[in-house]
């Protein structure tokens, strides 16, 4: 049985990491770019938070504080993919690879900070509403750039690279601030869920890429919107299906699976996700 | 009326008799029955002595009522019954002198590792007798994972997480500070790693052994020493700690530390490289990703006719020269014991730091030979294991 702690558990996770999937969204679908700088800028929004929390800044700007280092690092990336003409792949792994050394600076040289005893978003209030509060806050302010008329154009990015040039689009700042925006998303959600566990650890941005991307496409399948702007909110329902499908395969050890075997579980739930969509739509035709 | 008012009308019950009266006027005899004999099975099945098929036969209730109390005991989440059987053992001893009670125990693994399995080992053993109900998970080194775990551990009503690494302990510690669970740290390198205080309802059990003693050991076995190399990943929050630790002793040995910083274990064969030609020796501390490829590390110093050194008894058959360290299923055992402190009803709050107890030293004879090292008889004496 799954209790309700367990599902807030998974609630606060997912609402953390759906944060995580939009910056994924944003690269992946919005401008089409295969970013893999997101496991670097999990962790540097996780390290920048950490320290300054730990130093005694407000746990609020600390937040915005990994927010624009994600984004910085999103320019980063950026420039090395429209300036120096790296592929967009090659730009994010070299950025991530840089980033290691980079966040071990930023902790002071060690893999691992706590922080328990200060003062984080969280304190005194209720976990789940403050993450919904921010959450809410971040995609509201999202959506609406996305609906605007600056919106459009970058996601003409994703749709057209040739005919974006032609209608007046400067297609590589289009690049650039999509990085930006996807990184500082992705940053914030490190900062926040450093914030949540007390902690930050070096080693904490394995497997970034691997769940915002499940996320988001478990999201696309279940709710089906058809409007992009509308398809952010389905990444952060996603992410939190992704969390209850660990739940669950956490708790099907009375089938004789372990742990270890989760992946294996989770992996199979997801399949059966997209696999069931599809043979929905063929039978429509 | 909301239920809520006849549960209080039931706690305003004070006596046995006074529960009779009230009871027998408020049930008919035959739901007094099938309470009575529901409440007999699970006490039968919380000794966990008899089979099902005897508890029907002992009691007269059916197969049905049977599993049905044993699936309200373990896997449903209100967890009354456990709830009162435990208050009832607590008690009780007082009065009857029962023995210890059974404790719900969840153990949670960092990752698969030998030296982490081991301590496992340990602590199961040394509880074997007591009939806990213990059941394991693995963070396979994941954060976000040990979060979800921790949740699940809370939430179905376990009384200890015995958190074997500190990266799920500090997952753990959260649920410990707000008095939802017991924690119990085992095979933390740097206990300040975990911010305990008064009332954060964690004990902490360690597996740092001094440096002093074992770089003390490396000299008198390779009286030539004086580039020491040591290779540990700069991610592991324990081994930045003994190194940082080591840079300060070193000097006064006369030995000069060569550093040399890996992140991944496919960085092993590189950092092997720049350090084999730099150093005399080389040492692998507690480094869990180093160890996880200690063969390749082993491979190329024996090539070179050098030692390499560890802290980890297990390693030393492997092929390394010698250890002075902790043994992982005593670590294990000393966390059963502290389980047990904690049966007895002392306070989990009370119990120190525990340090490994003992040390135990192992050498490689036929290493030494290989690379021409020749230990001292008065070392060979003293070891607890020459292989």
């Amino acid at each position: 049985m799954i209790s309700v702690q367990e599902i807030l558990t998974s609630i606060d996770i997912g609402l953390i990491f759906g944060i995580v999937a939009v910056g994924i969204y944003l690269t992946f679908r919005t401008i089409n770019f295969a970013d893999l700088t997101c496991d670097g800028s999990f962790v540097l929004g996780a390290a920048v938070s950490s320290v300054l929390v730990k130093y005694g800044t407000n746990p609020y700007i600390a937040l915005f504080v990994s927010l624009i280092a994600g984004g910085i690092i999103g320019l980063c990336t950026g420039i090395l993919h429209v300036k120096v003409k790296i592929s967009d792949l090659l730009s994010g792994i070299i950025v991530a690879f840089i980033l290691y050394s980079i966040n071990l600076r930023i902790m002071g040289n060690a893999p691992n900070i706590t922080f328990m005893d200060n003062e984080s978003v969280f304190s005194g209030r209720d976990t789940t509403l403050t993450l919904a509060g921010i959450t809410f806050f971040t995609i509201a302010a999202l959506i609406s750039l996305l609906f605007s008329g600056f919106g459009l154009k970058l996601r003409s990015t994703g749709y057209n690279r040739k005919f974006g040039p032609i209608i007046g689009i400067n297609i590589k700042s289009m690049i650039i601030i999509g990085l930006m925006l996807s990184n500082s998303m992705i940053a914030l959600g490190g900062g926040l869920f450093s914030q949540y566990q007390g902690f930050c650890d070096i080693s904490e941005g394995t497997g970034t890429l691997v769940s915002g991307l499940a996320s988001v496409v478990i999201g696309e399948k279940v709710l089906q919107f058809k409007k992009e702007p509308l398809l952010i909110l389905s990444c952060i329902v996603g992410s939190i299906i992704y969390r209850i499908f660990i739940n669950i395969a956490l708790n099907s050890d009375v089938f004789g699976i372990k742990t270890s075997d989760i992946n294996l579980v989770t992996g199979f739930m997801i399949i059966s996700i997209i696999a069931a969509r599809r043979m929905k739509k063929n039978d429509c035709a | 009326m909301k239920k809520v008012e006849l549960f209080e009308a039931i706690l305003a019950l004070e006596t046995p008799d006074e529960a009779e009266r009230f009871f027998m006027d408020l049930c008919t005899p035959r739901e007094i029955k099938a309470m009575k004999e529901r409440w007999q099975v699970c006490q039968l099945l919380n000794e966990k002595k008899l089979s099902y098929r005897a508890i029907r036969n002992e009691t007269g209730a059916s197969t049905t009522t049977v599993t049905r109390v044993s699936r309200f005991l373990s896997d449903e989440p209100y967890q009354g019954y456990s709830r009162v059987l435990r208050k009832l053992a607590i008690s009780l001893p007082l009065m009857c002198n029962i023995e210890a009670y059974a404790l719900k125990i969840w153990s949670m693994k960092a990752v698969e590792h030998e030296a982490l399995n081991a301590v496992e080992k340990g602590f199961r053993e040394g509880l074997e007798d007591e009939g806990d109900d213990i059941r394991s998970d693995t963070c396979q080194g994941s954060l976000v994972l040990a979060e979800q775990i921790a949740a699940k551990a809370v939430s179905t009503g376990g009384d200890i997480i015995v958190a074997i690494g500190t990266m799920p302990a500090q997952s753990v510690f959260r649920y410990a500070k707000d008095g939802k669970i017991k924690l119990i740290a085992t095979s933390i390198t740097d206990p300040s790693a975990i911010p305990t205080s008064a009332g954060t309802n964690t004990a902490i059990v360690s597996n740092f052994v001094p440096l002093e003693p074992q770089l003390g050991l490396f000299k008198k076995i390779q009286p030539g020493l004086r580039r020491l190399g040591i290779i540990y990943n700069t991610g592991e929050a324990n081994s930045v700690a003994i190194v940082g630790k080591l840079r300060i002793i070193a000097p006064a040995f006369s030995i000069e530390l060569v550093e040399s910083c890996i992140q991944k274990s496919s960085d092993i064969p590189q950092a092997v490289a720049v350090l084999v030609k730099k150093v005399d020796a080389v040492f692998v501390s507690n480094d869990n990703t180093v160890l996880g490829g200690i063969e390749y590390v082993i491979r190329v110093f024996t090539r070179e006719k050098k030692p390499v050194f560890v802290s980890d008894t297990d390693q030393v058959e492997k092929g390394c020269l010698a250890a002075l360290g902790p043994n992982h299923v005593d670590i294990g055992r000393q966390t059963a014991k502290v389980i047990q402190r904690i049966k007895k009803g002392e306070d989990i709050n009370d119990i120190e730091v525990q340090y490994p107890s003992s040390t135990e030293l192992y050498l490689n004879k036929t290493v030494a030979g290989k690379i021409g090292i020749e230990i001292p008889k008065g070392i060979l004496e003293k070891a607890d294991k020459v292989l």
